[in-house]
């Protein structure tokens, strides 16, 4: 069953729109992570999805079903909260069992489904009759939250930035395990985050979002590789943003010429952002001239240690960027900086000058 | 979404609560302000003359209790409780909280007792040597009775507030304090008391107002004879004269005296609401 | 500063602190045992439990039983009026919300008694003067107040999403209410419905006017029995009187967050 989310608008006051004009398809079994910055209303989307906030335009569809108007209840989907919302004053297994209750399932029916989800989960079953929630750790935390959730079965899966509250390394392993669980169950899954190595490394489809809007939706490869605004590009990746300008038939970054293929421009003068990953440039002390290669030159202020290389701060016509490459530079000053063609983006400022 | 039955039955939970608060607290109180302009079913300001006339000393010498008592509380609970921020120690705090749990009356007559000419508090003093029990001062039948009990009663509420507000402040502001070479008292003065200015106002407005609003420790410590605070004054005004236009002007006034309490509140409301 | 000075200082500051708490409550003690005093002896000539068999087995205990009786009765009210109210107000858009909240906090404004005085006024009208009903439902309005506040900061502090986590799954609200929230709440409610009782124990200002000359409740009949210097009757009824009180303070000390006490105790 896919959902489909259409024109959807909500403003909290009249004044400012927290999303506007959402399109969105999430496929049948499918894993879709969104990914925006704070208040990017990432998190309205997934309530208004869930049902806890109502929208004021659009349509979404749950299949064939309009749940535009269903309260959250009638909706069939589970959330996983951020700090879990397990109910402290329940029992691990109370807390899975209360939807099964209230769906009317039998005693032996719901304790065989309990039984089963936490094995999925991975929890023991022992004595999840007699221990409370706050006994455990925040990684076995979500996960009861996560059995709770899929234990009924839910159409959608809708997943609150589930891992923030966790330390580095237990995060890493929910990731691969939140992902694998979902892919047994053939659930579709929708994942709010902001970090995008948990949304590259998750998901099928992601979709960016900024100030409401949605700025590209993608396979994580697409959206890494053809970042399609200058937002998308600075913001996936550890990005660097040089201002470039295009004046008399020619690019430059202040004073420098630098040769980028493309077509000028109608206007003869315009400004442009050039977006370079950290990763994706060298920094070099003889310039090698190489069609293949944007090159351009810089002071090269300092390089520090960063155990798997070394990151290179560099001034760039007054601009600072900085680059991480394995190889240190013992001797600071001039330096060439070079990115293959296929690694920097080129966004127009949308004024010309 | 919500059916209309479940909206009447929500509006039905709110039906006791209301009624009785405005039946019994907000008509009472718009019944003062009328009744305060009636005079012999005529409305003048007979009433506010006569107030005036026999109880103007009354309200400087309540407003002179009243700030006398907040003075002594407010440097007390900054002291004590900038201290207490400053180093924790729970009999202390434990042993102040003490207060707020008696009630007001209890207050009144241990007070009585201990004040008297012959009470606790002389005999420790002539013990010490300071008071000579031939000719001991009696304090409880006094402005000065009634201070200190209005004080000894509100002192676990000026600690807690002060408490709350010193609380708040973040210990790092306090150990740079201290960093700078700032002794306790110091740091108390030129750290914690700046940081806190706007609680430590609200505490003060809110103990002014219970102050004027005090009934009945000052009716069981005011003199025989001589001033009296308001609210003794409005009581015998109903009970022994019966009088109550007087009573009713001497209650838009002490509505009038608490109109800070009164604001900060409806401010609380609108900040709590948007 | 030398460690014997520091020493010294802070026996000092706790025996001072001591004195100014305990000092007004020895008295009340010591009059309380007094069987003898007499001028200008600094403690009784004779001391005993004379007077304690005399007053319990007088009509102190009716009142006892009355002042217990009556706020019992305040608190269970109290309760079954604010904590579904409480709920909605913390929870839900309601009209008027805002003078819903203002009406609640009048009380803790302005000064009781001449508000009383007007109240007594209408409880006359409707015979409830020197009625138990009359009295407990002066008692209500300083309770429902105080307790109004107390739950609805309670149940705002319950986090939402656990509301939520409920309706997600399918849970009614009213199912929430009384499987989340009333549960979670339970800590918060015992604090205020112990604040309400005692306040209602306590309560003098309106008893005095509303419940005289039939409703005679501990603090009323210590104030008369002081104010006839009765002092060693006085004495022991105010000793009963603080006594729950200060079970309280002993008992829930650590549950009663500051925040509820700072709208207690006034009046």
């Amino acid at each position: 069953m896919d959902i489909s989310i259409t024109g959807l608008s909500k403003s909290y006051t009249t004044r400012k729109k927290v999303l506007s004009d959402i399109d969105l398809t999430f496929q049948a079994g499918s894993f879709t992570a969104i990914l925006g910055p704070s208040g990017c209303g990432k998190t309205t989307l997934m309530r208004c999805i869930s049902g806890f906030l109502n929208v004021d335009q659009g349509v979404i569809r749950f299949g064939d079903q309009e749940v535009t108007h269903l309260p959250p209840q009638k909706r069939g989907t589970a959330m996983v909260f951020q700090n879990y919302a397990l109910w402290p004053h329940m029992t691990v297994y109370e807390n899975i069992a209360y939807g099964l209750k209230i769906r009317k399932y039998s005693k032996q029916e719901i304790e065989k489904k309990i039984l089963a989800i936490l094995e999925t989960v991975e929890i023991d079953t022992q004595d999840v009759k007699k221990r409370y929630p706050s006994q455990y750790s925040g990684g076995q935390q979500q996960r009861i939250a996560l059995a709770r959730a899929l234990v009924l079965e839910p159409k959608l899966l809708l997943l609150d930035e589930p891992l923030s509250n966790l330390d580095a390394k237990v995060r890493q392993r929910l990731r691969v395990e939140i992902r694998k669980i979902q892919k047994d169950l053939g659930i579709t899954a929708v994942y709010v985050t902001h970090d995008q190595d948990e949304a590259l490394s998750m998901a099928d489809q992601i979709v960016l979002m900024n100030e409401g809007k949605i700025e590209q939706i993608g396979s994580p490869e697409n959206i890494y590789k053809h970042p399609q605004s200058y937002f998308a590009a600075q913001f996936i990746g550890t990005s660097n943003s040089l201002q470039v300008e295009y004046r008399d038939g020619a690019f430059y970054i202040g004073q420098q010429l630098i040769y980028i293929p493309q077509s000028p421009p109608a206007l003869n003068k315009m400004s442009y952002d050039l977006v370079i990953r950290s990763k994706d440039a060298r920094v070099t002390q003889d310039r090698e001239l190489e069609s293949e290669l944007l090159s351009f030159q810089g002071i090269l202020r300092e390089s520090l240690f960063t155990g798997s290389g070394y990151r290179h701060w560099l001034e760039v016509e007054r601009q600072d960027i900085y680059i991480e490459s394995e190889e240190n530079i013992p001797e600071k000053g001039l330096c060439f900086v070079q990115i293959p063609r296929e690694k920097y983006f080129l966004y127009s400022r949308e004024e010309a000058i | 979404m919500t059916s209309v039955r479940t909206r009447i039955a929500g509006m039905a939970l709110f039906v006791p609560a209301i009624f009785i608060l405005s039946v019994l607290f907000v008509y009472p109180f718009f019944r003062s302000f009328i009744g305060s302009f009636r005079v012999n079913n005529h409305w003048g300001l007979q009433n506010y003359l006569t107030v005036m006339d026999l109880y103007k000393g009354d309200i400087l010498y309540t407003l002179a209790i009243s700030l006398a008592s907040l003075l002594i509380l407010l440097i007390f609970a900054i002291i004590l409780g900038g201290f207490l921020r400053l180093k924790q120690n729970t009999v202390l705090e434990f042993l102040f909280k003490i207060p707020l749990f008696i009630p007001f009356v209890v207050v009144g007559h241990a007070m009585r007792v201990f004040l008297a000419p012959h009470g606790t508090l002389n005999a420790v003093l002539a013990a010490l040597g300071l008071v000579n029990l031939q000719n001991p001062p009696s304090l409880a039948f006094s402005a000065t009775g009634i201070v200190i009990a209005l004080t000894w009663k509100n002192l676990s509420f000026a600690l807690l507030m002060m408490m709350g507000a010193f609380r708040s402040i973040d210990d790092s502001y306090i150990e740079a304090s201290y960093n700078m070479g700032a002794k306790s008292l110091r740091t108390i003065v030129s750290v914690l008391m700046p940081m806190a200015k706007g609680a430590i106002a609200v505490s003060a407005v809110l103990i002014f107002t219970s102050m004027i609003g005090s009934f009945s420790i000052p009716i069981m410590l005011g003199a025989g004879n001589g001033p009296q605070m308001a609210m003794v004054d409005l009581y015998y005004q109903i009970v022994y004269q019966n009088n109550y236009g007087a009573a009713n002007a001497l209650g838009v006034i002490s509505y009038l005296l608490s109109m800070g309490a009164a604001i900060y509140y409806l401010r609380m409301v609108t900040t709590h609401e948007r | 500063m030398n460690a014997k000075l520091k020493l010294f200082l802070k026996f000092l500051g706790y025996a001072c602190a001591i004195f100014v708490i305990f000092g007004p409550i020895s008295s009340i003690v010591l009059w309380s045992l007094a069987q003898k005093w007499y001028w200008p002896h600094l403690f009784p000539q004779e001391l005993g439990l004379f007077y304690w068999q005399k007053v319990l087995g007088g009509n102190i205990m009716h009142s006892l039983a009355l002042s217990f009786y009556i706020a019992i009765l305040v608190t269970l009210l109290t309760l079954l009026f604010t904590v579904p109210m409480s709920y909605l107000l913390a929870r839900y858009k309601i009209p008027a919300k805002g003078l819903i909240l203002t009406l609640f906090l009048l009380p803790q404004a302005f000064p009781q008694l001449p508000v009383f005085t007007n109240a007594m006024v209408l409880l006359y009208r409707w015979d409830l003067v020197g009625t138990m009903p009359g009295v407990v439902l002066i008692h209500l309005v300083g309770a429902l107040v105080y307790s109004v506040w107390t739950l609805v900061s309670v149940f705002r502090s319950i986090p939402i999403a656990l509301e939520e986590a409920a309706i997600n799954v399918g849970a009614s609200k009213l199912r929430v209410f009384f499987t989340i929230a009333l549960p979670n709440a339970i800590p918060g409610i015992i604090a205020a419905s112990l604040l309400v009782f005692l306040y209602s124990l306590d309560e003098f200002t309106g008893t005095l006017l509303i419940g005289s000359p039939f409703i005679t409740t501990m603090p009323i009949y210590m104030y008369k029995t002081a104010m006839g210097y009765e002092m060693q009757v006085a004495a022991i009824t105010a000793l009963l009187l603080m006594l729950p009180g200060l079970l309280l303070l002993f008992l829930i000390e650590k549950y009663l967050k500051s925040q509820y006490l700072a709208t207690f105790g006034r009046g």
